[in-house]
């Protein structure tokens, strides 16, 4: 490929992508989240990442441009008779739309990455502990789902039907938000990551699927202590 | 101190401006019955019972606990190293009856800020201090300092320590004698309140005043002298405990207040940049990064001090040619303790057990 045709491409897609991957990402933050738990909906137990049923960063965005390439091609320019679209600017400066949709992309590959979680859920709380990963807590109060606002960000959970729905926003407009859903056989557990940045048009989303197995009955037990900081031991059978 | 890029940001102290404090150390050896020993009260954590207000108030329960017990032991040190004062234990309690008890309440303490409620009184019940410290700090600390036992604050810790040396600098030596006095005639009353309270009087106001001294030979306060060494002893010897989790603590908690910080200084910054929303992958890597450092070291500190309680170790005192274990927590191991002075009191006198060990 030449690099005026590679330019042509490039640039047909980030225009393409505008309008694609707004419908191709998850459903947007819902503010007026529930604070009653569903009882119905049980996340609690131990759970690792399936590799297989989610979705591979750069398989998604190899297979959106390819979509988003195809469907500019169709769309003229308006005024020019041409097959290009508008120059994208976001407050009148261009952006490199495409590049700025990888960066959102490998911001939610990061942020999901966590292979295992382990989910502690009571009547008014749950709390998912994640491998090499902080713990995501959700307190149920009566009323409203509250804001937890620090200076390092501002966390929101709670219910939206049956979805249990995380939202941290974090400085910079940089907003994430985890959507978890329970499969009906409680087998499994999907968690779309979408990952928005202010002055970018259009989310990311990723999801990730999670099975349901049983600890090994010989781990490690690992526990922190004052004289000897985290230490790990075999559990005792 | 370091009044750094954030000093217009941090909100302001309630009741004192920044200050820069350097501790007034001892110019000369000071007599041993001018030096007046300290009872430092682990803190009041000041954590809300309403789990709401916790969460809006940015008030992290498992961390404030672990303050409480972090930050007297800074204080404690501070005062020793001044020189002005005689021994200075950190308590699992108040004792009403040390000859100057220090309390204190936190009241908000993150990367950029410590504001701390103290309250001074000594045995005679008369008020030291009773007012809030606040102190801000600057990014430079933070940038240039990687030891935690460097405190960012030590400036209010500073303060703190000069002030009461400004009340005791006012006493006559007369004036300190007696608050000894009544110091020891207090905790002799609690042992035996049917030998000693006529000794000491109590003030309309509530300050206890010293009536008559027993003599200087009396049997009975001599026992009671001994049984409050053995307090002593087993106060300096959970001391150990309280350095170990200073120890324990201090590198995390450094770790968590300089990415509260960082993370502080970063939002200030964009409110006032143009940039704002139009930062690359590295912005929003560092801005999560910070924060999933942040989460992790809170999680930390929660999970260490809910270990100090269950992980205090128990206590062999030897007690009367009999070694005495203790268990619980220090709280309760102290009760404990005290409980069998009294006990041994009672025996030794043939008193009737009254009253309690928290007086």
């Amino acid at each position: 490929m030449s690099t005026a045709s590679f330019k042509k491409s490039f640039w047909i897609s980030t225009v393409a992508m505008q309008v694609l991957l707004t419908a191709c990402a998850g459903p947007g933050p819902r503010i007026g989240l529930e604070s009653e738990g569903h009882a119905q909906v049980d996340f609690s137990g131990s759970w690792q990442l399936d590799y297989r049923l989610s979705e591979d960063l750069y398989e998604k965005i190899e297979t959106l441009q390819k979509i988003a390439i195809a469907h500019a091609q169709r769309q003229p320019a308006p005024g020019t008779g041409r097959r290009h679209g508008p120059a994208i600017t976001i407050n009148n400066r261009p952006v490199n739309s495409f590049r700025a949709i990888i960066n959102l992309g490998q911001m939610a590959e990061i942020i999901s990455r966590t292979t295992v979680l382990e989910i502690d859920q009571t009547g008014d709380a749950i709390e998912i502990s994640r491998k090499d990963d902080f713990p995501l807590s959700c307190s149920f109060y009566g009323g409203m789902a509250v804001p937890i606002e620090d200076a390092l960000g501002t966390e929101l959970c709670g219910w939206d039907r049956h979805q249990l729905v995380f939202r941290i926003d974090l400085p910079d407009g940089f907003t994430i938000h985890h959507r978890m859903t329970l499969a009906p056989e409680g087998d499994k557990l999907n968690i779309a990551t979408t990952v928005q940045s202010r002055g970018l048009p259009q989310p990311f989303t990723l999801n990730r699927v999670y099975q349901r197995f049983v600890p090994l009955a010989d781990e490690f037990e690992c526990e922190t202590t004052v004289s000897k900081g985290k230490s790990c031991r075999r559990a005792t059978p | 101190m370091v009044i750094g890029l954030l000093a217009a940001c941090a909100t302001p102290p309630a009741t004192a401006p920044p200050f820069s404090s350097d501790l007034l150390f001892a110019s000369e050896t000071l007599e041993s019955q001018s030096l007046l020993d300290i009872g430092l009260s682990v803190f009041d954590p000041g954590v809300p019972e309403d789990k709401l207000r916790q969460e809006q108030s940015q008030i992290y329960p498992g961390v404030r606990h672990a303050e409480a017990r972090y930050l007297p032991y800074i204080l404690r040190q501070t005062l020793e190293k001044s020189g002005q004062w005689g021994a200075v234990r950190v308590l699992p309690q108040t004792d009403p009856s040390a000859e100057l008890l220090v309390t204190g309440t936190i009241l908000r303490s993150n990367g950029v800020e410590l504001r701390i409620h103290i309250h001074a009184w000594d045995a005679s019940g008369r008020d030291w201090l009773n007012k809030v410290y606040s102190d801000t700090v600057g990014w430079d600390y933070y940038r240039d300092t990687q030891n935690f036992r460097t405190d960012p604050f030590q400036d209010l810790y500073n303060t703190i320590a000069n002030d009461l040396y400004a009340v005791r600098a006012r006493l006559t030596a007369t004036e300190l004698g007696r608050i000894i006095d009544i110091s020891q005639l207090r905790y002799a009353a609690a042992l035996s309140p049917g030998a000693f309270a006529d000794f000491l009087a109590e003030r309309p106001d509530g300050t206890v005043e010293l009536r008559r001294l027993p003599a200087r030979n009396d049997p009975m306060m001599a026992r009671v002298e001994r049984l409050r060494q053995s307090e002593y002893l087993f106060i300096d010897t959970v001391d150990a405990q309280y350095q170990s989790f200073y120890r324990a603590m201090g590198p995390t908690y450094s770790l968590w207040r300089r990415y509260s910080y960082r993370q502080t200084l970063e939002l200030e910054e964009l409110k006032q940049s143009e940039r704002l929303g139009q930062r690359g992958f590295p912005a929003m890597k560092q801005a999560y990064d910070n924060y999933k450092e942040s989460k992790i070291q809170q999680q930390a500190l929660r999970e260490l001090a809910e270990s100090f309680d269950t992980e205090v170790e128990p206590t062999a005192m030897e007690l009367e040619g009999k070694v005495v274990y203790l268990n619980g927590s220090l709280q309760s191991q102290y009760s404990e303790w005290r409980r069998l002075l009294r006990a041994i009191y009672a025996e030794e006198t043939g008193e009737l057990e009254t009253g309690s060990p928290e007086q």
